[in-house]
């Protein structure tokens, strides 16, 4: 139009400049200079995720040797019988994942676990048991209490100065001791207890594994105070009332843990106490190992609550397996701190033997045993089995159809199983039914209440004296402002105070004289 | 009539949200549904989800003539036999929101509530309402609140009758993953608490019909994930645990179920971050 408007007289140059600025703003140049013009590609969304995935597929199978995988293929099907799936192909790419991992991983065995729903990502949770004496550190780096996170992620700089600053307490001889002590966090179970097995996570089939951090027991019991969606990122702080301060990947694990102990469960028979741990410590966890001879059970047995036990050990209050006195530690540190500190004996000798009184007295924690079986669960929390259990499919008899078990306290928990077969698996967000001493009636949650607000100091209360018009204040009480003397009353004040200077002053002189005419006599 | 959930579909897109019917309940369904569809003289008879119970479970199916808000529902314990759901009272309604409990299985088990009036004085006064009546009632609670249609399925004709949309070929690949372009399937939308600057951009007055589900409170009730490498979108209800919709732009489809206890999260303050 322009062109045809101002008919210039290198009408081709004009339009070639004009048509190449339209081009400019739809296409893309091959370079800044060139006149070729490609079209703007896009990158197709999603393209990142495929990308990551089409490496499982260029990966040679390994070799023999490697841990146990489950066949997951085979599974899916008995879990899609139960109302659960992951989708064929993503079952199919998981299980190349899984096979990655124990190729990358010092695992004996793994087992999947389920999947937790997030907010913008999902987990899917693999259950792994570590090689014996192999270890997997790499837990610190996605680690609990979000300082650790945090130092991972930055420079080796501001690690060192936090170990400076860790190094050098300050203690300062003059200063008095504080005197309650505090209590010392429980030691975490390390290979054993509830960090047992080791837990990896990925966002979707084929993404890298991220190992969790294991469970801190003081941890695991503010989870069972607080319910937090997940977000799908791992380094996500938890803000809640109780405070729980790590990130999104300690909660994860916690839940996860609390999950297993009240969900996880085999036939009865399958597991069997080893008869070679005779070890007969108090509070030590019997093993448990597969029992050779059991044949399976039949399915209308299956069907039974009671023909289903707990193979996973129960989570004591304290967030751990075994018991562990809390106040151990305070025994022990009087026993070694007697010779050289008198000083600090003599102060705190009420407190430490109120401290050891503790350490003895502290009742330990008991839970139902190791596989105990379902029928002796608590009930739901709003009243209610447990456990619900179906067959799958009601027009085959039920020797030919798999059998489920739905857990009602952890909706998404469930058990699949077809004759020797059985699977546990979780699909859904993380959380249970608001247990009893925590809600409502019917299912609120009502936060723990907040402790009160330390006094600082008394407010002005006054007493009023309605009859008096003149002084209509009685009195005043608690903290009061005091008001600034005037010029008048600080004259009257000094004045005052010389008088009662000069008094004092003749009266001694009195006195002296009294006392010359005493003598003179 | 409203887009049919295909049962065919469930086990290939509700499957990343990790739920699915298995082989037998898909099959009975698909005969069972056209039976009683032909017996009750409807069009269609769709599938519209599972409901837990204790005892058992319930399937429900729903049903709409030329009005598509006028919505019939049945259920079937068994997969074969549909039985319609009653309607439900004002009064009714108001109980049935109070009951936060599992479903027990029995369509004739009576739900008592001693409500805080009745406490008293009048403790003859309790409440009652069965099974039946609360599956009735929670369907329609949840129609009301969570299911949801992509923008553009549907709009209305020179009469305001509301259609589905022939011309919808699926939302483009950039607004599949926002929830402006998620709408509620359901009556009382009223274009004048629309803002003019709302008005003023890409708004059409024939497709958009209905409330976004981006302005529900509290913020953060839906989930919106990209699955299948970003070819398929998928949302999740968060207010009532169990709802999924998914939406893939080609061959454009979309569907929403419900499979879950029928309870709605009450603690949903707490849980988001």
């Amino acid at each position: 139009m322009r062109v045809l408007e101002t008919r210039p007289k290198n009408a081709i140059d004009a339009f070639e400049a004009i048509s190449s600025e339209i081009k400019r703003s739809r296409f893309k140049a091959v370079d800044a200079a060139s006149s070729i013009f490609k079209p703007v590609y896009d990158s197709a969304p999603g393209i990142e995720t495929s990308k990551v995935q089409i490496q499982l597929f260029n990966e040679d199978p390994p070799e023999d040797g490697l841990g146990e995988i489950p066949d997951i293929m085979d599974l899916s099907n008995l879990w899609e019988w139960a109302g659960v799936s992951f989708g064929r192909e993503e079952t199919f790419m998981l299980f190349l994942s899984l096979r990655k991992l124990v190729a990358e991983k010092p695992l004996k065995s793994v087992r999947l676990w389920g999947k937790i729903h997030g907010l913008r990502g999902n987990y899917i949770i693999t259950e792994g048991e570590l090689k014996d004496g192999a270890s997997d550190d790499d837990g610190d780096l996605v680690n609990g209490t979000g300082e650790s996170a945090e130092e991972a992620e930055d420079s080796a700089a501001a690690a060192a100065e936090a170990e400076t600053a860790e190094q050098v307490p300050v203690e300062d001889p003059t200063l008095p001791k504080a005197k309650n002590r505090v209590i010392p966090p429980l030691p975490k179970e390390s290979r054993a207890g509830v960090n047992r097995y080791v837990y990896y996570v990925c966002s979707y089939p084929g993404a890298p594994w991220q190992r969790l951090p294991d469970v801190i027991p003081e941890k695991l019991q503010i989870s069972r105070q607080i319910r937090k969606y997940f977000t799908g990122d791992l380094k996500q702080q938890i803000v809640s009332y109780p405070k729980f301060e790590a990130t999104e990947a300690q909660y994860l694990r916690c839940q996860i843990a609390r999950i297993s102990a009240a969900t996880v469960a085999s036939p009865a028979g399958y597991y069997t106490f080893d008869p070679e741990d005779e070890s007969e410590e108090e509070g030590h966890q019997p093993a448990i190992i597969i029992n050779p001879e059991f044949e399976g059970l039949q399915n209308d047995a299956l069907l039974q609550l009671t023909s289903w036990v707990h193979h996973v050990p129960y989570i004591l209050p304290q967030g751990r397996i075994t018991w562990e006195n809390p106040y151990a530690s305070f025994k022990k540190s009087d026993e070694d701190g007697d010779g050289d500190e008198d000083e600090e004996k003599e102060e705190g000798e009420g407190g430490a033997d109120a401290e050891e009184l503790l350490a003895e007295s502290a009742e330990p924690e008991t839970g139902p045993p190791l596989l105990s079986p379902l029928a002796n669960d608590e009930d739901a929390a709003e009243g209610g089995p447990a456990w619900v259990a179906r067959a799958c499919s009601t027009l085959s008899p039920v020797k030919f159809t798999p059998v489920t078990l739905r857990s009602t306290r952890w909706p998404g928990a469930m058990i699949v199983a077809y004759n020797d077969k059985f699977a546990n698996i979780y699909v859904g967000d993380g959380h249970g039914d608001v247990g009893k001493g925590m809600g409502l009636s019917d299912g609120m949650l009502l936060p723990p209440v907040l402790p009160d607000i330390a006094k600082e100091f008394a407010l002005i209360e006054k007493e009023e004296n309605p009859d008096d018009p003149d002084n209509p204040i009685l009195k005043e009480m608690g903290m009061i402002e005091q008001k600034d003397p005037t010029v008048e009353e600080e004259d009257a004040f000094e004045e005052a105070k010389r008088a009662k200077e000069e008094e004092a002053k003749d009266a001694a002189e009195e006195g002296e004289e009294a006392a010359e005419e005493e003598e003179e006599d | 009539m409203a887009v049919p959930l295909d049962i065919a579909d469930i086990p290939v897109h509700f499957s990343l949200a990790g739920v699915t019917l298995n082989a037998q309940e898909r099959a009975v369904m698909q005969t069972s549904l056209r039976v009683k569809a032909e017996a009750e003289k409807l069009e269609h008879l769709s599938f519209w989800g599972k409901i837990l119970g204790i005892q058992k479970d319930y399937m429900i199916a729903q049903a709409s003539g030329s009005n598509l808000f006028d919505r019939k529902f049945f259920y079937s314990v068994d997969l074969t036999n549909w039985l319609q759901l009653p309607e439900v009272t004002p009064e009714d309604m108001l109980m049935i929101d109070k009951i936060n409990k599992k479903f027990t299985g029995d369509p004739s088990f009576e739900y008592t509530l001693v409500t805080e009036e009745t406490e008293g004085e009048e403790k003859a006064k309790g409440q009652s309402v069965n099974e039946e009546k609360r599956l009735s009632g929670v369907i329609q609670l949840m129609n009301y609140e969570v299911q949801i249609v992509p923008r553009g399925a549907y709009y209305r004709d020179g009469s305001l009758t509301l259609q589905l949309n022939p011309m919808f070929k699926g939302l483009q690949q950039s607004e599949l993953g926002e929830l402006t372009n998620y709408c509620h399937f359901r009556e009382g939308f009223n274009i004048n608490k629309k803002t003019v600057l709302e008005r003023a951009t890409n708004f059409d007055e024939t497709i958009d019909i209905f409330d976004s589900v981006s302005g529900d409170e509290p913020r953060g009730v839906w989930t919106i994930q990209a699955e299948r490498a970003g070819s398929v979108a998928l949302l999740r209800s968060l207010l009532w645990p169990g709802y999924v919709f998914f939406h893939t732009p080609a061959p454009a489809k979309w569907g929403g179920m419900y499979y879950g206890w029928g309870l709605k999260n009450q603690n949903i303050g707490f849980m988001l971050p």
